[in-house]
C-alpha cells in the first residue's frame, strides 16, 4: 500500500479517490447527467411541451436528421425528452436520498449512542419498517395522496432509510466504545458535543458512501412508481417515458427509440452512482482493499532505472523476489 | 522497623484526596454483583506521588474511574466517600463533578493510541478542555494573566505552550493523530490531561505499549512536571521497577482490596503482606543478580466467585485455616504502613 491516505482533507480524499479508475468514472458518468440535467435547455434541440401539430407520419418517426432519437406516439422528439426527464429522475433521487439518510442517519446515531429503551424502540421500528414490503406500500401512499413530484420523493425518502439506520447505529456503537469518547466525557463534554464533535465526524464517510448508494436506489424507485403510472402526469421523467412507451404501443409499433434512451438513462445514472459510491468506499474505508500485512504488488521494492540488483553470483538478477 | 518511612513531606503537605471505604460492584441483570473494588482507603497530599500497583484485573483502573465517577453504567458506588478538597466528590450533583473533572482532577487515560480522535487534530482536542471549561489556566512560570476561552482560536496559543511543555514543538499542534509516533501521543494526553492546571493528576498505565527507551522519558516528564507544578500523581502500573524510581508512596491491590499501602522504601525494603513480597520476588533485581525469579502460582480470583476468607489465601504459602474463613481487615502496622494480612495482627 502506499503512505496511508489523508482523509481528512478535500484535497487529501482527492489523492486518494483520484488512484481509484472505476470510481471517477462513476464520477464522471453522473457529473456528465448532472450537466446534462442542469443545461437541458441550451442541449435539447425541441421544446418537449410545446405543442406539435400530428400527422401520420411524424408519430413514432424512426431516428433521423430532424430528431436524433426518433418521436414518440404524440410526434415529439425523444431526445429532448430524454434530457428534459433527467431533471426529475435526478431531482428525485437526491432529494429523496437526502431525506432519507437524514432520518436513518439520525436514528442510527441515536440508537446506537442511547442505547437501552430507546434504541430497543427505534431498533423495533426500523425492522418493523424493514419487513414492509417498499413499492406495495409506496403506491398505496402515492395512490392515496396527490402523485405530485414532492409526494413522490416524500414517499421514497421516508420509505428507504432503514438500510442506512442499521449501518450507522452499528459505527455509533462501535465509535461510541472508544477511549476518545470517555476522555471527552471526562472532560466535561456533554452528550450532544460528543455526538457532534467525536462520533459524528467517524461516522460521516459511511453516511456519504451510503448517500451516493441510496441516490440510485432513490433513482430505481422513482422510475418503478412512474412507470406504474404513479408520477405527476404534468413532469417529466424517465420512468414516465418508459410508461408511455409501454402504455401506447411503442412495443407494437417496434419504436425501440423510444424505449431504450430512459432505460438507458437510469442505468448510467445508477451505475454512476454505485461506481462512486464503491470508489469513495475504497478511499474512506482502505481496508477494504487489502489487508494491512498483505504482501501486495505495491510493498515490493520497485528497481531504480539503471541500477542492478546483483544476485548471490554476482549476476545480475531481473527481478527481487520477497 | 524501617529507615526512613516516609518522605518528611509526606506527613506535613496538605491532604488532597482522601478516599475512605470506596466500593464498586459491577451488576448485571440476572448475576450477582461483582466487587470490583472493596473497601479501599488511602490519602493523596500535595506534591506526592502515588504508585497504585497491582495485576491486571485487580481493580486499579476501576478505582480510577470511581474518583472521577466515570465507571461504565453498569458500575456503581456502593459506599465509601471520597474528599477532594474537604468536599465529597460522592455528593456532588453531575454538573459539580463535571467542573471537578479536568480542572481539579484530571486523568491520562490508558492507551494513548485510542484516547485520541484519530479524525481530529491533536491541538483541536486539547482546545476541547479549555473550551469546555472556559478558562484559560494563567501560564506556567510566565505571569500572562488569566485569560478566558470562548473559541478554539484564542486557546491556540495555550495549547502550543502546553504542547512545548511536554517536549512536543507547538507548530505540530494542527496535525493529526497518526502523523505522531506512540511516545509523543502519550506526552500529548499528558499535555491534555494538564490543560486545566490540575491539581491531581491520574496517570492510568501511561507507558503500556512504549518501549523502555521512551517509557523512561514519559516517566521523567510525569516526575519533572510534578515538581515544577506542584502536581499530585497517581500512577497506575503494574511495573515495580517505575515504582521504585519516581513514587513517593505505594498501594498495592490485590483482588480489589488493599494489600499493603506504605512508602515507598517501606514496600521495597520491609513488605508485610505475603502478596507484596512475592510480587517483589517476581522482579528482578540488579543489585542480587544470584537470585532467580519466582512466580506467584494460580491466578487472580475471579470477582464473581471471590474466596470467603483472604482473598489472596488459595495463593498464599504462608496461608493458614484462619486466612480460609475470615478476610483480614487493613492493619496499622507503625506510622505510615498498613497491611492486610492476618499474620501481621498476629505479632
Amino acid at each position: 500500500m502506499t503512505a496511508q491516505t489523508d482523509i481528512t482533507s478535500l484535497s487529501g480524499l482527492w489523492r486518494g479517490f483520484r488512484g481509484n479508475r472505476m470510481g471517477v468514472i462513476g464520477l464522471v458518468m453522473l457529473l456528465l447527467a448532472i450537466g446534462m440535467a442542469v443545461f437541458a435547455p441550451a442541449l435539447a434541440p425541441y421544446d418537449p411541451k410545446a405543442p406539435v401539430k400530428v400527422t401520420i407520419d411524424n408519430i413514432y418517426a424512426p431516428p433521423s436528421r430532424e430528431h436524433l432519437l426518433g418521436t414518440d406516439d404524440a410526434a415529439k422528439d425523444v431526445l429532448s425528452q430524454f434530457i428534459y426527464g433527467s431533471r426529475v429522475s435526478l431531482t428525485v433521487g437526491f432529494f429523496a436520498a437526502f431525506i432519507s439518510v437524514a432520518i436513518g442517519g439520525w436514528i442510527g446515531v441515536t440508537a446506537g449512542f442511547w442505547g437501552g429503551k430507546v434504541e430497543t424502540g427505534l431498533m423495533r421500528f426500523t425492522d418493523v419498517m424493514l419487513v414492509i414490503p417498499d413499492l406495495p406500500l409506496a403506491v398505496v401512499i402515492v395512490a392515496l395522496t396527490q402523485p405530485s413530484l414532492w409526494n413522490i420523493i416524500f414517499v421514497i425518502g421516508i420509505l428507504g432509510w432503514t438500510g442506512t439506520a442499521r449501518l450507522v447505529r452499528s459505527q455509533t456503537l462501535s465509535v461510541k466504545e472508544r477511549k476518545f469518547v470517555l476522555r471527552a466525557r471526562a472532560i466535561g463534554a456533554g452528550n450532544g458535543y460528543i455526538v457532534r464533535r467525536h462520533i459524528l465526524p467517524l461516522v460521516l464517510p459511511l453516511l456519504v458512501v451510503n448517500t451516493v448508494l441510496v441516490i440510485s436506489l432513490a433513482i430505481l424507485n422513482e422510475s418503478t412508481l412512474s412507470f406504474l403510472g404513479l408520477s405527476d402526469p404534468t413532469t417529466l421523467s424517465w420512468g414516465q417515458m418508459l410508461n408511455y412507451a409501454f402504455t401506447r404501443g411503442a412495443m407494437s409499433a417496434g419504436a425501440w427509440w423510444v424505449l431504450a434512451p430512459p432505460g438507458f438513462g437510469i442505468v448510467w445514472v445508477v451505475l454512476g452512482c454505485t461506481l462512486l459510491g464503491q470508489g469513495l468506499e475504497r478511499v474512506l474505508n482502505p481496508r477494504l482493499e487489502t489487508h494491512h500485512l498483505a504482501v501486495g504488488r505495491q510493498m515490493v521494492v520497485s528497481r531504480v532505472k539503471g541500477s542492478e540488483v546483483r544476485g548471490s553470483e554476482g549476476q545480475p538478477t531481473d527481478t527481487l523476489t520477497l | 522497623m524501617t529507615d526512613q518511612p516516609i518522605p518528611p513531606d509526606m506527613t506535613t503537605a496538605p491532604v488532597l484526596l482522601d478516599v475512605r471505604g470506596v466500593t464498586v460492584e459491577f451488576v448485571s441483570k440476572g448475576q450477582p454483583p461483582a466487587r470490583a473494588v472493596e473497601c479501599v482507603s488511602f490519602r493523596l497530599r500535595k506534591g506526592e506521588m502515588l504508585g497504585l500497583v497491582g495485576e491486571s484485573g485487580c481493580g486499579k483502573t476501576t478505582l480510577m474511574l470511581a474518583l472521577l465517577r466515570l465507571l461504565p453504567e453498569a458500575g456503581r458506588i456502593v459506599c465509601g466517600q471520597i474528599d477532594f478538597l474537604g468536599r465529597d466528590l460522592l455528593a456532588l450533583s453531575e454538573q459539580q463533578m463535571a467542573e471537578v473533572r479536568w480542572t481539579g482532577i484530571s486523568i491520562v487515560f490508558q492507551g494513548a493510541m485510542n484516547a485520541l480522535n484519530p479524525v481530529r487534530t491533536v491541538g483541536d482536542q486539547i482546545a476541547e478542555a479549555l473550551v469546555r471549561h472556559g478558562t484559560l489556566a494563567p501560564a506556567l512560570h510566565s505571569g500572562a494573566s488569566a485569560g478566558v476561552a470562548r473559541n478554539k482560536k484564542a486557546a491556540a496559543p495555550r495549547v502550543g505552550e502546553l504542547l512545548e511543555l511536554v517536549g512536543i514543538g507547538a507548530n505540530r499542534s494542527g496535525q493529526y493523530p497518526h502523523q505522531y509516533s506512540g511516545g509523543m501521543r502519550q506526552r500529548a494526553m499528558i499535555a491534555m490531561a494538564l490543560a486545566c492546571n490540575p491539581q491531581v493528576v491520574i496517570a492510568d498505565e501511561p507507558t503500556t505499549a512504549l518501549d523502555v527507551m521512551i517509557q523512561a522519558q514519559i516517566l521523567e516528564l510525569l516526575d519533572t512536571l510534578r515538581h515544577r507544578l506542584g502536581l499530585s500523581v497517581i500512577l497506575v502500573t503494574h511495573d515495580l521497577g517505575v515504582v521504585a524510581e519516581v513514587c513517593d508512596t505505594v498501594l498495592v491491590m490485590y483482588g480489589g482490596v488493599v494489600a499493603e499501602y506504605a512508602a515507598v522504601d517501606t514496600i521495597f525494603n520491609d513488605p508485610q503482606h505475603p502478596y507484596t513480597q512475592r510480587l517483589l520476588h517476581a522482579f528482578p533485581d540488579l543489585s542480587k543478580p544470584e537470585e532467580a525469579l519466582v512466580s506467584i502460582p494460580g491466578y487472580p480470583p475471579r470477582l464473581d466467585a471471590l474466596p470467603p476468607g483472604c482473598r489472596f489465601a488459595p495463593r498464599c504459602p504462608v496461608a493458614f485455616e484462619r486466612c480460609h474463613v475470615e478476610p483480614p481487615a487493613l492493619h496499622r502496622l507503625d506510622g505510615f504502613h498498613w497491611a492486610s494480612c492476618h499474620l501481621v495482627s498476629n505479632q
